[in-house]
């Protein structure tokens, strides 16, 4: 669900980017008002555990596990606008730190997730929980849904952005410059996925914390932890208005941007027809009339193109080890990652030396210019350039493919199979179509650039200078201060949890049944949400001892 | 005299479980105390009371005869100062260190007090060079060992150079070498007109960090003395949960039952530290507690 570099369109970033705006700003204003001092750490403890909930897998039907974004819990805890920041920070810092999500797309991401997701949640909870008692069952269920619901909102969201892609952003011939696949299939092969497996994986981690928050600490569900809106109304209006605008807004863009014509609508599903003609041909001399027409020939083919997408998405997330050990796994690798960073950003390479803000900048254009050029050899120049400039700056080779490359192919390379063949136009090889060929080498050229731009900026400067850069860009103090703590305490929870989960496994003799599996992961949220409480108040205390007031100051250079 | 620091009557509660209940206590300019008491016996909530972290239900609390209240702390020239004047080291240095860096966390007290840029670059230079953090200063925290976060929470407080500071077990959970350096540092501090309260379970130090020594028990004084008399009061430390009567072997045979003291309070200074780590100095059945005062370093006269 994070949108990588190189899905979407420039201008679809950037129509995000601005639609997300406003709604920082308001949240930002209003939690400050509400939580005068306490905001602060509360948002930064906030994202933090966020981040960790993320990296939790959850056992799904069928075998297969998955990650829950949380942003059903935050929004319950913490109310939507808490929510949105706690939720948009971890997704920043996931970009800026991990490279996991694009840093264009991280207005979409944001957005799609924090946004819609915690308004969402935030409603459909209070919608379906009522004035049930703290301690009903009631509350399980609706908190349940209201994560389930909230997912695929904002997965809607996220196969809408990618679907009108091809429609808005094509070269001459109608080959599609970004994601590959038109809405019927993007929204299908989305919605597929989520609400099976992702929409589950959700339910499971908002209900089962709830569970087990009404059991050990009923307190935090109730209005107090921070500043819950009293109307519930103007908030479903927004939400509504948001989720119709949204598509029409980049609609808007796009037609100023990418010339288009209503003809174009019709040229997306029309290719598809190419497949379908492949699948009609041996037929089509008995069949009557109809099952030749373009709409039949359309919904086999977007069947088609569903099935094999899905498909990838099963491939990626099965054949895996059992699930403790996944979720230990990931939580080691992102210290192991940490300390690789800061490792190869002390030696003395070639970008290491360079001026944060000027990185950061250049890093900036850089994702720009990979996302705004559009055919293949520019990029493949860029992808050179930038793997020189990596290379120069002592990051391993095989770092950078164990890390960047590998997992970019593997993921966009799946991705991009199918419009090998299902992009209409002439035939290259076999059932490969020219314009197929090209999409799919574009886009997976530029994810890998970006991936790799990301990487050299991420590799090259501790996040301690990171931080500093982005004031250069005239990021609020406070949001800087978030990030920093959110990054900050990040790694001890994830110690917290590392250590929960392997206490855990130490005392297991053989597998769990799936019900027993999945109370162990929502508990350890749990205890993880309440120490992230705890941990809230004495951070909050250990700043006010030291003359926090609520204001916040930087001194803009350590040396 | 007027007190630096002056509280009554002070109850405190959490939800219902009474923290402290009905505490007085009374501390003049350049004491240093040590608070003893077992687990949950008061000291945290003691001290973030006189942090102005927490107000109490019932009861006063003064600092240089002003009272401190949640209103009064609202003016910001006024917690300012007080800030700057007090200064509490948390018993989890983990809650404390909230940067990024080192620096930063070095850096942030002065800067919420709005002291000069340039001279709070000074001051923590100056801070970083005597805590001997030089080399851990772009460090983020989640990169330093357990003494090197205490060092830097310690440093984060000092770089106020605060006339009161109050220090929440600042040894607990660091290994000997990390715990005794610690030790030395507080020691130091012997003379330099600095008002200090630390919160310990540490009998072995005591005489090094204290001049009195104050014991706590369900959140009220039971005792306020001298090190001296104190450490040679067995049924006061069994009482307060701080020693145990327990089973043991020594050095050369049979295990037998008595009460003993885990410190020999007429350790001279020099000695070395790794006396407190091995086998008791004595093997009497009785505590080996000579009746002299034989501590060669006094309080100091100021
Ligand atoms: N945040 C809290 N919530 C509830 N009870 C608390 C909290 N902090 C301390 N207590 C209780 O208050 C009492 C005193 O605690 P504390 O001041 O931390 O003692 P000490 O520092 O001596 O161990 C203990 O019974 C403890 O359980
Ligand atoms: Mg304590």
């Amino acid at each position: 669900m994070h949108i990588p570099d190189g899905y979407l369109s420039p201008e679809t970033c950037a129509v995000l980017y601005a639609a997300s705006a406003p709604f920082w700003y308001v949240a930002l204003r209003r939690v400050k008002k509400l939580l005068h001092t306490r905001f602060l750490p509360l948002i930064s403890l906030f994202a933090a555990f966020s981040f960790v909930v993320m990296m939790f897998n959850l056992p799904l039907p069928g075998g297969t596990t998955g990650h829950a974004v949380g942003m059903g819990i935050a929004a319950i805890v913490l109310g939507p606008w808490a929510s949105i920041l706690a939720i948009s920070t971890a997704l920043a810092i996931q970009a800026f730190f991990f490279g996991d999500g694009g840093i264009t797309a991280l207005g979409a991401n944001c957005f799609n997730m924090a946004i819609i997701g915690s308004l969402s949640a935030w409603c459909l909870y209070h919608l379906l929980a009522g004035n049930a008692p703290n301690t009903a069952r009631r509350r399980v269920i609706a908190a349940g849904l209201a994560g389930y619901a909230a997912i695929n909102l904002s997965a809607l969201l996220a196969a809408i952005e990618f679907g009108i892609q091809p429609i808005f952003f094509h070269d001459a011939h109608g080959t599609p410059l970004y994601c590959p696949y038109p809405l019927s299939i993007s929204v299908p092969a989305m919605m597929l996925g989520h609400l099976t497996f992702a929409g589950f994986a959700e339910f499971i981690l908002t209900a089962g914390v709830v569970a087990y928050l009404q059991r050990a600490d009923p307190a935090l569900l109730g209005d107090s932890a921070a500043g819950q809106p009293r109307a519930l109304r103007p908030l479903w209006l927004t939400l509504a208005a948001l989720v119709l605008l949204t598509p029409l807004g980049i609609i808007a863009v796009g037609t100023a941007w990418g010339e288009w014509s209503p003809s174009d609508f019709a040229k997306a599903p029309a290719g598809l027809a190419r497949l379908s003609n492949l699948w009609n041909a041996p037929i089509a001399r008995y069949e009557p009339q109809f099952i030749r027409s373009a709409s039949v020939g359309y919904i086999v083919a977007a069947l088609i193109g569903v099935a094999l997408i899905l498909l990838v998405f099963l491939l990626l997330s099965r054949f895996r080890p059992g699930f403790i050990e996944r979720t230990t796994g990931h939580l080691y690798e992102i210290a192991a990652h940490s300390l690789f960073a800061e490792e190869i950003a002390r030696t003395r390479g070639l970008l290491q030396p360079v001026d944060p803000r000027l990185k950061l900048c250049c890093a900036c254009l850089l994702l720009v210019a990979a996302i705004s050029i559009r055919s293949w050899l520019p990029l493949l120049i860029l992808l050179g350039l930038i793997t020189a400039l990596a290379l120069l700056s002592h990051i391993p080779l095989s770092l950078l493919s164990k890390t960047v490359w590998f997992p970019a192919l593997a993921f966009s390379g799946l991705i991009a199979i199918p419009a090998l063949f299902l992009t209409p136009g002439p035939l290259l090889y076999a059932h490969i179509t020219r314009p197929g060929f090209k999409t799919a080498s574009l886009l997976l050229l530029r994810v890998e650039a970006c991936a790799t731009i990301s990487a050299a900026l991420i590799f090259t400067t501790s996040w301690s200078r990171l931080l500093r850069a982005l004031r250069f860009f005239r990021i609020p103090v406070s949001a800087v201060m978030i990030l920093g703590m959110a990054h900050r305490y990040l790694f001890l929870l994830l110690r917290t949890a590392r250590d929960m989960f392997e206490a855990r496994q130490s005392r297991l003799v053989g597998t769990l049944p799936r019900a027993e599996r999945v109370r162990l992961t929502a508990s350890a949220a749990g205890v993880l949400l309440s120490k992230t409480f705890e941990l809230t108040t004495e951070v909050h205390a250990a700043m006010r001892s030291r003359g926090y007031h609520g204001e916040t100051y930087l001194l803009d250079d350590p040396s | 005299m007027s007190a630096l620091l002056e509280a009554r009557d002070l109850v405190v509660h959490y939800r219902d479980v009474p923290a402290l209940t009905g505490l007085s206590v009374s501390v003049a300019a350049g004491e240093r105390i040590a608070l003893l008491g077992a687990n949950g016996s008061g000291k945290s909530t003691l001290l973030r009371v006189l942090d102005a972290l927490q107000f109490p239900d019932s009861g006063t609390f003064h600092f240089a005869g002003e009272p401190i209240t949640a209103e009064r702390l609202e003016d910001r020239a006024f917690s300012r100062e007080f800030r700057r004047r007090v200064g509490l080291v948390f018993q989890n240095a983990d809650v404390q260190l909230f940067n990024p860096t080192v620096f930063d966390e070095i850096a942030f007290g002065p800067l919420q007090l709005q002291l000069p840029k340039s001279d709070i670059r000074a001051r923590v230079q100056q801070t970083l060079q005597q805590m001997s953090l030089e080399h851990l200063k772009f460090r983020s925290p989640h990169q330093l060992s357990g003494g090197e976060k205490k060092r830097v929470a310690l440093a984060s407080i000092l770089v106020l150079d605060p006339e009161v500071l109050l220090l929440d077990e600042p040894t607990a959970g660091l290994d000997p070498r990390s715990a005794s350096e610690m030790v030395e540092l507080l020691a130091s501090w012997r003379g330099a007109g600095k008002t200090v309260l630390t919160a310990t379970h540490d009998l072995d130090n005591l005489e090094d960090i204290a001049d009195r020594v104050i014991i706590l028990q369900d959140g009220r004084i039971i005792a306020d003395s001298t090190p001296f008399h104190i450490l040679h009061d067995v049924g006061l430390l069994q009482r307060a949960r701080l020693i145990a009567a327990h089973r043991h072997t020594h050095p050369g045979g049979a295990k037998q039952p008595h009460p003993h003291v885990h410190a020999d309070p007429l350790t001279p200074p020099a000695a070395p530290t790794s006396d407190r780590f091995g086998p008791p100095a004595d093997s009497a059945a009785t505590p080996p507690i000579p009746r002299t005062p034989a501590t060669p370093r006094a309080k100091d006269p100021d």
